[in-house]
């Protein structure tokens, strides 16, 4: 769910009874073409290594999902504490790392080479936030039907600004999405959040992953949520990159708490 | 300032010289039936040329005529033209009813305007709506709406689909002033803008000025529809109303003191709910939506001098989903004044406002309550000086004390969920205005004046200042301490030449300033989009307006044809960072941007008034640009209020006196929004990618309405009649919005728009009846 879930639900509930009327179709409409952008997915974390650096291109809105792995760039992660990667090549747009082990508190640097420009990028890893326990419970949905729901429940550290990120993977499957957080509103207090899975059943294993994120990859994944949810945002807009200069994608290093469970 | 200031007032005794002493008649006109004092009704000596005048706010005249026989005549369209012989031999204070014209003439249309007065004012860019002509316009589930009516003139656009809001002339849905009774109305919408708070029963008058306002109004930048509620019949007691597909209406008027004073009350609630119940669906069953609204108003006069009015309106919305969450909100005013003749040529009014619009959102999933509200309280003067038949002057001044209680969050279960307490805002704003209107020869007229307004932040309250994007300071501000102060001049001035009796030129300039700004991220306008005052960080938008204008009537005013173009330059407008959060947020001011902005348009407007077939056709070229630092790379952009061409075209047919039938089409560019350019995949999802800001367009809009009217009896005492209406008659589907799908699996992409209305048919039946009077004896 995004940043204001409940004022989101409501304007989104209020709209959709107004509207009961109104119903949609799929119309011809011409988009403006746009080069190729560069989009760079870079993750770091505690847990050990290697991490992936996936390099891609943006392609015209109608144009199918063929999206390219870019090949021969030069990537380099290095940290504050003075251990340079320099990353490996495993397969068209998939890099990896040697050696370099994520430490929570260091800041790390990004350098992509490719093309003839350099993309650079840091991040600093927040601390981990270790999950309290992940419950599944069974959910009336709003047309009445039963739903398994399961949770993660954690206690934010008091006295400071803390970003999250969940992540769930069903059956190895990641979910995808933003599914980010902040602390605003419950500062130091227990907490309980859905994991994103797409909808569990019975004998399906469900990892929680719970991400402590720096502010700036918060704000990265908030500004696409608010350009991009409902309510119709009056000016949308791809968020401020994270990259000097601007490439598509974010670098986020980050610490995880994880639980599994098995679901009943 | 001291210069300017003294430049006008040597203009003011310069031409006051020019008057020679004469004698002054002075009074009311009112409706010899309902005893409704009638605004802009014309009052003029018949046999001698340039001398005459026109009725206030409040019916109040007064004319300087030369000593001796004369005959005074006074003519409003839809009355009897009234005569009188006078001999003046002293000041005096005369009343005039004016008797509805008879059945036949009342089949021809009623306009609520002398039938050359667009021709001969100098006002520019301003509209007086006819509200007996809005009943018969079609309108979406049948509900008469003053705000979506003026949407069918030139200069003015519908913000959305059956939306109420409207955006004037390339401007924003908050730089409109939309005043009830002098009191500003905030949210002047019902149901998310599908219905507009005003009551069509309880109005009696209302006028757009279109940007050249009168130095008399100000405070925003586009508009100022000035609503003035119905004092109630003073002569007999009348319940009048109708039964709506959404609505029912009551309105009950009359007499406190028979031809001393009046009342009315007016309501309305919406029962939409009530079909909810019957839904099978248990959400929607244990939903609520509904809204409600009461108009009332009472005037008592006291001697022939001075008079009383209060009026208030209050109404709500109340929307909740199950028992999960709820949003509640409304708007109350409340004005009372006081008019009193000091002289037969000085009429005053004092009036003290209340306002406030307020809203609270209960989630009761999380105990949550979210609670804004926005108040003013006013105090006003205004003074007409009837200097002779040729100068009247006009000044007073404005004093408003504001409040804005941002969207707190009130936890009510606090070991979950903490509150956020936003700090609550103060402002103070005063307005002095002068201005003269002046006649020469009977060929020119010329309107200038000034207003002078100054905007002080004031505490108790705590206010940010941000020296640079990393860093945030505040600064405290005590009761009765100020913080930034704002002075704004704002120069206003109008000239028509009649070159021919029924043809002139008009000519405008005017500047205005907005000290309150509505922060809405969203392409529709939502009660909980928020307010924020002028302070440290948003400076005073401002806009400079120059107009002219070609007006000829022809065919004994049967037809009038105008044409009128228009430049604005606009100052401190307001945008917002990408990712802006705007709700809830205390240092919300840094996720705004200024820029500038320009707009210019041409408006061409052809009205067949009388007849039994009337009607008009309206259209409007205009374009709407911004220039933002931080957009667009700092080059002019279109803005959300470009629509490029306008076109309304409204019919009227009486076919016999009691059947009347109506049609409405209305075509428009799609407005200027921004679509995905191209689509990347990060994440495990495909995301679209956006360019440059609102470079794109919805697809063009067009829809055709049309009405019937059927008169089922007309008595003096009963009367009934039958509406019946189609919205979007040829079942267009126009795109509310858009929305973009890459689907992942499939690999196919597409675009998809959702659509509000099909057909809408709708039938109202409306009835009036009048408490017959005993000693009429009525068989």
């Amino acid at each position: 769910m995004k940043k204001y879930p409940f004022i989101r639900l409501l304007l989104a509930g209020l709209t959709s009874i107004i509207v009961a009327t109104s119903c949609t179709e799929k119309i011809d409409l011409k988009l403006n073409n746009s080069e190729p952008q560069l989009v760079i997915e870079a993750n770091v974390s505690n847990k050990p290594g290697p991490y992936t650096v996936i390099l891609s291109k943006s392609r015209l809105y109608y144009e199918n999902n063929a999206f390219a792995g870019i090949s021969g760039a030069q990537i380099i992660l290095s940290d504050n504490a003075g251990n340079i990667d320099t990353l490996t090549e495993i397969a068209a747009g998939f890099y990896q790392t040697n050696f370099i082990q994520g430490t929570i508190g260091r800041t790390y640097q990004l350098e992509v080479s490719s093309e003839g420009t350099t993309y650079r990028a840091s991040c600093t890893m927040p601390a981990a936030v270790s999950i309290d326990s992940v419950v599944v419970r069974e959910e009336t949905g709003f047309n009445g039907e039963l739903d398994k729901d399961a949770r993660v429940y954690f206690t934010d550290p008091a006295g400071i600004e803390n970003f999250y990120r969940i992540i769930g993977y069903k059956n190895e499957v990641p979910s995808s999405g933003a599914n980010i957080h902040r602390d605003r509103l419950w500062d130091g207090k227990q907490r309980n959040y859905g994991v994103p899975s797409g909808g569990i059943e019975t004998g399906d294993t469900l990892i929680a992953n719970l991400l402590s994120i720096d502010a700036r990859v918060y704000q990265f994944f908030n500004e696409f949520n608010e350009s991009s949810g409902f309510a119709q945002p009056a000016a949308p807009a791809t968020p401020n990159s994270m990259y000097t200069p601007g490439a598509l994608g974010y670098f986020s290093a980050h610490a995880i708490s994880a639980d599994t469970i098995l679901i009943p | 300032m001291k210069k300017i200031f003294g430049t006008v007032v040597s203009a003011f005794f310069f031409l006051a010289s020019l008057a020679q002493s004469k004698y002054t008649v002075s009074g009311i006109v009112k409706d010899d039936k309902t005893g409704e004092e009638l605004i802009g009704a014309s009052v003029y000596l018949k046999d001698t040329t340039g001398i005459g005048t026109v009725t206030n706010s409040y019916g109040f005249f007064s004319l300087s005529i030369p000593a001796g026989k004369k005959i005074l005549a006074v003519r409003y369209v839809g009355y009897n033209d009234y005569t009188l012989g006078i001999d003046t031999l002293a000041n005096q204070s005369i009343n005039i009813s004016l008797t509805p014209a008879s059945k036949e003439l009342k089949a021809i249309e009623i306009t609520a305007k002398k039938g050359d007065d667009n021709i001969k004012s100098a006002e520019v860019s301003a509209i007086k709506l006819d509200i007996k002509q809005l009943e018969k316009i079609p309108v979406l589930f049948g509900e008469k709406d003053l705000l979506k009516t003026i949407q069918l003139l030139p200069g003015v656009q519908p913000a959305a689909e059956g939306n109420s809001g409207f955006y004037v002339r390339g401007g924003s849905n908050d730089q409109n002033l939309i005043l009830l009774d002098e009191a500003p109305v905030y949210n002047a919408s019902h149901l998310l803008g599908f219905f507009s708070t005003f009551n069509n029963d309880a109005i009696k008058d209302a006028t757009l000025y279109k940007g050249n306002m009168p130095a008399e109004f100000g405070g925003r930048l586009s508009s100022v529809l000035d609503v003035k509620m119905k004092e109630g019949n003073s002569k007999d007691y009348v319940i009048s109303g109708g039964i709506g597909l959404i609505a029912s209406r009551l309105n009950i008027e009359g007499p406190i003191v028979k031809d001393k004073g009046s009342f009315i009350i007016s309501g309305r609630r919406t029962y939409a709910d009530v079909f909810l119940k019957l839904s099978k669906n248990e959400a929607l069953r244990k939903s609520q939506l509904f809204f409600y609204d009461l108009n009332a108003k009472a005037n008592y006069r006291i001697g022939q001098r001075d008079r009383i009015f209060i009026s208030g309106y209050f109404g709500q919305d109340k929307f909740g989903f199950r028992d999960r969450f709820s949003i509640t909100y409304g708007n109350t005013t409340a004005t009372t004044r006081w008019n009193h003749v000091f002289s037969d040529k000085l009429f005053s009014n004092t009036s003290f406002i209340y306002n406030d619009f307020n809203y609270t959102v209960a989630i009761n999933q999380v105990s949550i309550d979210v609670k804004s509200v926005v108040r003013d309280f006013s105090l006003k003067e205004d003074l007409d000086f009837y200097l002779n038949a040729n100068n009247k002057f006009k000044f007073g001044f404005l004093t408003t004390f504001h409040t804005i209680v941002p969207g707190q969050i009130v936890s009510k279960d606090t070991a979950r969920l903490n509150s956020i307490l936003l700090t609550k805002n103060y402002g103070w704003e005063n307005a002095v205005y002068a201005q003269h209107e002046v006649s020469i020869k009977n060929k020119v007229v010329i309107n200038y004046g000034i207003r002078f307004s100054i905007f002080s932040q004031t505490g108790p309250s705590k206010y940010y200042k941000f020296p640079d994007p990393e860093v945030t300071d505040t600064f405290d501000l005590k009761l009765g301490q100020f913080g930034k102060t704002y002075f704004n001049a704002e120069p206003r001035f109008s000239i028509s030449y009649n070159f021919f009796p029924k043809m002139s030129f008009k000519l405008a300039y005017s500047r205005n300033a907005q000290n309150l700004h509505l922060l809405s991220n969203t392409t529709t306008s939502f009660p909980t989009d928020r307010w924020v005052m002028t302070s440290n960080n948003v400076k005073p938008e401002i806009s400079d307006q120059v107009s002219g204008g070609y007006f000829v009537n022809f065919h004994k005013d049967m037809f009038e044809l105008s044409v009128e173009g228009y430049f604005k330059w606009l100052q401190n407008q307001i945008d917002y960072k990408n990712g802006a959060t705007l709700r809830a947020n205390e240092t919300v001011e840094n996720q705004l941007l200024f820029g500038i902005g320009r707009t210019y348009g041409a408006e061409f407007f052809f009205k067949k008034a009388t007849g039994k077939f009337t009607g008009w056709v309206s259209y409007t070229y205009s374009r709407s640009e911004r220039k933002f630092a931080n957009i667009n790379n700092n080059t002019w952009y279109p803005s959300r209020f470009d629509r490029t061409h306008n076109l309304s075209v409204v019919l009227m047919y009486d076919i016999t006196p009691r059947i009347n039938v109506s049609a409405t089409w209305v075509y428009y560019t799609g407005l200027a929004t921004t679509f995905p350019i191209g689509k990347y995949f990060l994440n495990g999802e495909i995301l679209p990618y956006y360019g440059l800001r609102n470079q794109d367009r919805f697809p063009d809009y067009h829809r055709l309405d049309i009405g019937a009217t059927f008169v089922l009896k007309k008595r003096s005492w009963w009367e009934h009649d039958l509406n019946v209406s189609v919205y979007n008659l040829y079942a267009r589907k126009n795109a509310y919005s858009i929305d973009f799908t890459a689907d992942i699996n499939s690999g196919t992409a597409y675009a998809e728009k959702t659509y509000l209305f099909r057909i809408v048919p709708s039938i109202t039946y409306n009835f009036k009846f009048t408490v017959p009077q005993v000693k009429k004896k009525v068989k």
